[in-house]
C-alpha cells in the first residue's frame, strides 16, 4: 500500500520527468494545507495535499515548484523575500500572486486529463526563465 | 527621545502590519489558485463520468435523468471539495451547475453554467464535447 508521501513522490517524479530542468525543492505530504492545495512554505520546500485525484495532486505539485523554481531565479530561492519583496513588487501590492503560475497550473491540470487533445505546457518562455 | 522612540515603533508596527497584509493577499492568490484548480477538477470528473458511461455502454446518457445516474461520492474524493448537490442539480465551488446534452447520439455536450464568477477569470473553457468517447472541443 502506497504511503501518503510515497504518493507525492511519484507524482513528483512524474513531474520531473516532464521537467527535467524545473526546481526541485522538498515536497512534504500533508493531509490538509487548509484552503491551499499546496504552499511554498521555505526555501527550499514546499507543502502539498496527498488527497484528490492524481491529476489534481501532480497539478499542484507543478504549481508550487514554478514558485520555487521563479524564487530561484529572482531572489536566490529565498522564500521570504520572494513572498514579501518580489511578488507584490512584480505583480502590485493588492495582488502578490503570479497569474503566470496559475495559468500553467491549470494548462497542466488539463493536459493530464486530455493528452490527446492538450500538449503539455511549454515551460520555455516563462517571464523569469528557468534554471 | 521619547519622540524618536514613538516613530521607530510606529515605523516597526506599518512594517508588521505591512507583512501582515502581504501574506493575507498572497495566501488569497495561493487560494484563489485552489478553488479555480477546484472548479477546473469538478467540471472535469463530470464530464469523464458521462463519457465514461459511453465507452461501458456504446451509448451517452439520456438529458432526463443524467444526474441521477452520476454517484457523486465517487467523484467527490477527485477534487478537494465535494459538489453541492441540491433538486437533483449538481453545484461546483463557484456555485456554477452544469447542462448536459446529447448530440445525435454518439457525442454529450457539457456546459458550466451561471457561477459567482466570471468564466473569463476562471482561466478554463466552460463547455466540454465529446464524440464516440474522445473529447473533441
Amino acid at each position: 500500500m502506497e504511503s501518503p508521501q510515497e504518493r507525492i513522490n511519484r507524482l513528483n517524479g512524474n513531474v520531473s520527468k516532464n521537467y527535467p530542468t524545473l526546481a526541485s525543492p522538498q515536497v512534504v505530504a500533508v493531509k490538509d494545507a487548509g484552503k491551499f492545495s499546496g504552499k511554498f512554505v521555505s526555501d527550499g520546500k514546499v507543502i502539498v495535499e496527498y488527497t484528490g485525484s492524481d491529476a489534481t495532486v501532480e497539478s499542484g505539485i507543478f504549481h508550487e515548484r514554478l514558485h520555487v523554481d521563479e524564487a530561484n531565479y529572482e531572489t536566490g530561492g529565498s522564500q521570504l523575500l520572494y513572498m514579501y519583496i518580489h511578488e507584490p513588487l512584480e505583480h502590485g501590492i493588492l495582488n502578490p500572486h503570479d497569474p503566470d503560475i496559475d495559468d500553467i497550473g491549470i494548462d497542466y491540470y488539463r493536459h493530464l486529463n486530455f493528452p490527446d487533445k492538450y500538449l503539455l505546457p511549454n515551460i520555455d518562455n516563462l517571464p523569469w526563465g528557468t534554471e | 527621545m521619547k519622540l524618536l522612540m514613538k516613530i521607530m515603533l510606529g515605523l516597526g508596527a506599518l512594517i508588521l502590519l505591512s507583512l501582515f497584509l502581504i501574506q493575507y493577499l498572497n495566501d488569497r492568490g495561493e487560494s484563489r489558485f485552489h478553488k479555480k484548480l477546484v472548479a477546473y477538477c469538478q467540471f472535469t470528473e463530470i464530464a469523464k463520468e458521462l463519457n465514461s458511461f459511453y465507452q461501458a455502454n456504446g451509448y451517452y446518457l439520456s438529458e432526463s435523468d443524467w444526474q441521477l445516474s452520476i454517484d457523486l461520492s465517487l467523484l467527490n474524493e477527485r477534487c478537494y471539495e465535494d459538489y453541492s448537490e441540491y433538486d437533483n442539480t449538481f453545484y461546483d465551488i463557484f456555485g456554477a451547475s452544469y447542462k448536459y446534452e446529447k448530440l445525435n447520439g454518439t457525442g454529450m455536450r457539457l456546459t458550466r453554467v451561471r457561477g459567482r464568477e466570471e468564466p473569463q477569470n476562471l482561466d478554463f473553457e466552460q463547455i466540454m464535447v465529446f464524440k464516440l468517447g474522445k473529447r473533441v472541443e
